[in-house]
């Protein structure tokens, strides 16, 4: 999960080797004292109740409160909008309250509120960005059947991407 | 009253209650009789007693200060606080009237002096509601001699949220009692009594200038305590109120707080202290900002654009009121002389909150009533005011243009440094609790309907228009917030997110331990992925695939390129398990259960195929299902002293399905044509009778090459165990079995079989040795004739023979027995050594 990376807040690793055994013998004794400290996992018990982006295996881009986790990385996500992002502009689908399996999940980060505040995305309404994200998928569609078309005429070929994906990562 | 006598402490009925009001509520309340305390507590039982004075939340003594007439000697002295209650209370009030009606005394004006200090005795005036007829009456006694605010009811225990000890007299708050967690909200009634007990000093004051007892009139404090009794005990000191803002409050705590950093004595009691704050409700100030009449609002207040930063306006406002300028001053005193109790929280503290520089300035709250305030319209404005600022305030907090302030009364640099004498830390305690009370009502007033609630005439502030999401049409987004505990609603008081901490610190705790648990490792630096690669990633040059290859040979030290065969598959296999596992990969496709495929001759094979060879699984099932059971039985019976019957019956029941299998030979040949099959045929053979055992184990040889194969090496120890335990009549049996060519070639061929064999001589001669010598020659014979020296000169002969299993050292004994060739003796010595240098286990 990108949300616990490697490492956790208590160990910290400047890459070389005598610093590293140096934040491991620090991390050890931590972890002797504290034994619920977990040193090097990912944990996602730290990002509830924080809004999170959570990114799919469709594809889709999920930002919601975390407010509940299990054993499988499971997540509850309250206050979901699935958010499309179509060039400059973006368009929240509100989806309320949100299960993700596990297994689904690409990736998940917290949201910096005063970063989205300041992005220059802008925000426009779900018909909008979704007429937006046909137009997008069309053009595409029609790109990769002329690039399948050039390549065919110089003897290659190429199967192009019909656009829709049940699993894009 | 009632015939029969009824104990002092009963509650009288109604009726007769009603009977008592014009003793109890009269105005001249000649007829009250009043009993010495501790006479009239001497029947009471504990709990009632307990109940008229401890059960109720306020302090038992205290009202020892009520003057010189007051008994000293009556009721428990020691300071005890109670929670306050107002039902307890006015049931209280009720039941002291009751006990007080039912005395009779001789002596009225001792019992009446009795029954005063009783009642200080038992309660604290501060929290005694009395009746405003009998509070005329002894309104002396309510005067609190110590409190300079004057009568008590009117003290700060009417508004404070904690009662005022009676013993703690220098100051308007007192300490809270530690066993108080929680803070009690100033009740309503206690403003509607505050306004009895006005009516009720103002009709003592009349009763005292007029001499006729009268209910009514304006409530002017002022008035009132312009017109102390004269029956007034000279000792008592009718100090007139002072009321105070909270700004007031706060700054005299502050300077009281640098003279105590100065002096570094803190024992003399605050003057802000004496200083009764004004409390008011929210909704009572919206009130009367709705039944205001057009107010006069300050200049500078009229003259300021709805769209002021909320620091300047709060900074101008109060340079309006600082008392520094001689209008000021004047204004101080209007506020100070305010009949209607103010409370100025969350506005003035929270823009002190701001920093130093929003210039906040309280004023101060030094000496006595320098005036009346005309009206109350300007101090409404005044109210209005702050509560725009502060709503105007809360929305830039909310919109994250202003941080949030903290949640206490007091600038952090205003407070005095050093040790905060305990009474200004209850006053603060007590100015948190109100503000955040307020600042919760405020947060969740709608902006709008705030704006409804003000007087046309007041500049509304701007309405910042908020950023709505677009709501698809059929979005269920949010929906209502759950039912929330204490503990949630903590949680909520603290951020704005109602439905944090839905996951609890059990929930979390679990998640914690079952990743501890997945990460235990004896050996995480060898057996863990991703400790491995981290360690490969820390060494220079990040690594090769050399040492990336090496560490994660020792993460899977079977998996190396010499082992990998993709074309083996072991499926995992568990003790008693009825069935495999089925692992789906492409390396290793589906398998159900392994079948043998064997050559038959042609005939009429069962109808239904497919169905017949599953009906035949579904029998080895349940054949299993009887094996297990046969074994728990004879493992019950083994154990057990006394074993059960229904082990026992269960066993042979089960016995007779096995045999019913055992004896079928068509049946155990289709048996055996299934893996399972065959380990459960052996398994169950121990379990049965000796004379079916020889004979179904004499059959399996007999059919050797049909389902003797290298696999089915598991089966050894349990024929082993029946080879080992048999007779040397059962040995002839399995022995005959053997002379068949194709059998004797398979037995040869195979390891089993080779084991078998083996460990049929091995016993034969055990037996041979063990048997008298009468009988060895007929055994001997009977031996020879089933030509074992054929076979073990074949056996000795054969070079292509496999190994067996084990070997038997008195093989050669037995083989010398039967005076075999020399040389078929060395031979057969030699492939006992060279079975020995192989590794192959030797059994004693």
């Amino acid at each position: 999960m990108a949300s616990g990376g490697f490492g956790s807040k208590n160990a910290r690793n400047t890459g070389t080797p005598n610093s590293s055994s140096q934040s491991s013998n620090h991390s050890n004794a931590q972890h002797e004292l504290d034994p619920t400290i977990l040193i090097g996992c990912a944990n996602l018990l730290d990002e509830i109740d924080k809004r999170m982006l959570v990114v799919l295996r469709d594809g889709r881009t999920l930002i919601g409160i975390l407010r509940s986790v299990d054993q499988f990385a499971n997540l509850i996500l309250h206050q979901a909008v699935e958010r499309i992002h179509v060039g400059n502009c973006y368009g929240d689908i509100p989806r309320g309250v949100f299960l993700v399996r596990g297994d689904n999940v690409v990736l998940l980060g917290e949201i910096d509120k005063e970063k989205e505040e300041s992005s220059n995305l802008k925000c426009v309404a779900v018909d909008t960005i979704l007429a937006a994200q046909r137009e997008e998928q069309e053009e595409k569609t029609i790109k990769e059947l002329k690039r399948s078309e050039a390549l065919k005429q110089r003897g290659m070929s190429y199967l192009h991407d019909s656009g829709i994906n049940d699993e894009m990562y | 009253m009632e015939e029969e006598e009824q104990p002092e402490w009963a509650v009288v009925p109604e009726d007769e209650y009603d009977a008592l009001n014009d003793e109890t509520f009269g105005g001249t309340g000649a007829e009250y009789t009043w009993e010495d305390p501790s006479s009239l507590f001497e029947n009471v039982p504990k709990g009632l007693s307990d109940l008229n004075g401890a059960s109720n939340g306020y302090p038992k003594s205290g009202v020892q200060t009520m003057g010189p007439t007051a008994p000293t000697d009556t009721g428990p002295k020691e300071t005890e606080y109670y929670d306050y209650d107002n039902d307890n209370a006015l049931e209280e009030s009720i039941s002291r009237l009751v006990l007080d009606d039912l005395e009779d005394t001789e002596d009225e004006e001792e019992a009446r002096k009795l029954k005063l200090s009783r009642l200080g005795a038992t309660s604290n005036f501060n929290t005694y509601f009395m009746p405003p007829q009998v509070a005329s009456k002894h309104l002396h006694w309510l005067i609190d001699k110590e409190l300079p605010g004057g009568s008590s009811l009117l003290g700060s225990s009417v508004w404070s949220m904690h009662p005022t000890a009676p013993d703690d007299t220098s100051s308007v708050h007192h300490t809270p009692p530690a066993t108080v967690t929680k803070p009690v909200p100033p009740p309503v009634a206690n403003i509607a009594i505050k306004q009895h007990s006005v009516r009720a000093n103002h009709v003592v004051a009349n009763n005292d200038s007029s001499g006729a007892g009268s209910v009514g009139g304006d409530s002017g404090i002022s008035k009132f305590f312009g017109n102390v009794p004269s029956s007034t005990p000279k000792n008592l000191k009718a100090k007139k109120p002072v009321f105070k803002t909270v700004e007031e409050i706060e700054k005299e705590l502050l300077e009281d707080g640098n003279k105590a950093d100065l002096s570094s004595t803190i024992d003399e009691p605050s003057p802000i202290i004496n200083a009764k704050p004004k409390v008011l409700m929210a909704e009572d100030l919206e009130r009367e900002l709705i039944q205001e009449s057009p107010m006069q609002t300050p200049k500078s207040l009229e003259d300021n654009p709805s769209g002021r930063n909320p620091l300047q306006a709060l900074g101008q406002f109060n340079q309006v009121f600082n008392t520094d300028s001689p209008t000021g001053q004047q204004s101080q005193a209007q506020i100070t002389q305010n009949q209607q109790p103010t409370y100025h929280g969350i506005p003035t503290s929270n823009a002190a909150n701001f920093g130093p520089s929003a210039n906040v300035n309280f004023n101060s709250m030094q000496g006595g009533p320098q005036g009346v305030m005309n009206s109350t319209a300007a101090n409404a404005a005044i109210n209005n005011f702050l509560l725009m600022e502060q709503q105007k305030q809360l929305l830039l907090v909310r919109q994250g243009l202003l941080p949030t302030p903290p949640h206490h009364g007091m600038h952090p640099n205003m407070l005095p440094s050093g040790p905060i004498p305990p009474q200004l830390a209850q006053s603060f305690h007590h100015h948190q609790q109100q503000q955040q009370q307020h600042l919760r009502m405020l947060q969740h007033m709608n902006p709008h309907a705030m704006r409804h609630r003000m007087p046309m005439m007041m500049p509304l502030p701007p309405v910042i228009p908020q950023i709505r999401p677009h709501v698809h049409p059929h979005a269920h987004g949010f929906g209502p917030a759950p039912p929330m505990s204490s503990g949630y609603r903590k949680q909520m008081m603290k951020t704005d997110d109602p439905y944090r901490g839905l996951m609890t610190e059990k929930d979390k705790q679990r998640l914690r331990n079952i990743q501890i648990i997945q990460l235990q490792n004896d050996h995480p630096f060898t057996t863990d992925y991703y400790s491995l690669m981290y360690k490969v990633k820390l060494t220079p040059g990040g690594g090769d695939d050399v040492q990336k290859h090496q560490l994660l040979s020792k993460l899977y030290p079977k998996r190396d390129a010499e082992n990998v065969q993709r074309s083996h598959y072991e499926p995992a296999r568990f003790e008693n398990s009825l069935g495999k596992l089925q692992a789906v990969s492409a390396l290793a496709p589906k398998r159900v259960i392994d079948t043998f495929i064997r050559v038959t001759e042609c005939r009429n094979t069962s109808r239904g195929g497919m169905k017949a060879y599953r009906y035949l699984l579904l029998e080895i099932e349940k054949l299993y299902e009887c094996l297990l059971t046969m074994e728990e039985a004879d493992i019950r019976v083994a154990i057990l002293c006394n074993a059960d019957e229904r082990d026992c019956h269960r066993r042979s029941q089960n016995t007779e399905k096995i045999t019913k299998i055992l004896t079928n030979y068509e049946k155990l040949l289709s048996v055996l044509s299934v893996t399972k099959g065959k380990m459960l045929i052996c398994r169950v053979l121990p379990l049965t009778d000796a004379a079916l055992r020889y004979k179904v184990i004499g059959n399996l040889l007999d059919i050797f090459p049909l389902w003797g194969s290298d696999d089915m090496d598991k089966a050894f120890p349990y024929l082993r165990h029946c080879i080992l335990h048999a007779e040397i009549r059962d040995l002839l049996t399995l022995i005959g079995a053997v002379t068949d060519n194709n059998v004797f070639e398979s037995i040869v061929m195979t390891k089993l079989g080779v084991s078998l064999l083996t460990c049929v001589y091995h016993q034969a001669e055990i037996l041979l040795s063990r048997c008298e010598p009468m009988l060895m020659e007929d055994l001997e014979s009977l031996w020879t004739r089933k030509s074992v020296f054929g076979i073990l000169a074949v056996l000795v002969k054969n070079d292509e023979m496999a190994e067996p299993i084990e070997i038997y050292p008195n093989m050669l004994d037995h083989i010398r027995r039967f005076a075999l060739h020399s040389t078929d003796y060395q031979v057969l010595e030699n492939i006992l050594q060279r079975w020995a240098s192989k590794g192959i286990p030797t059994r004693q």
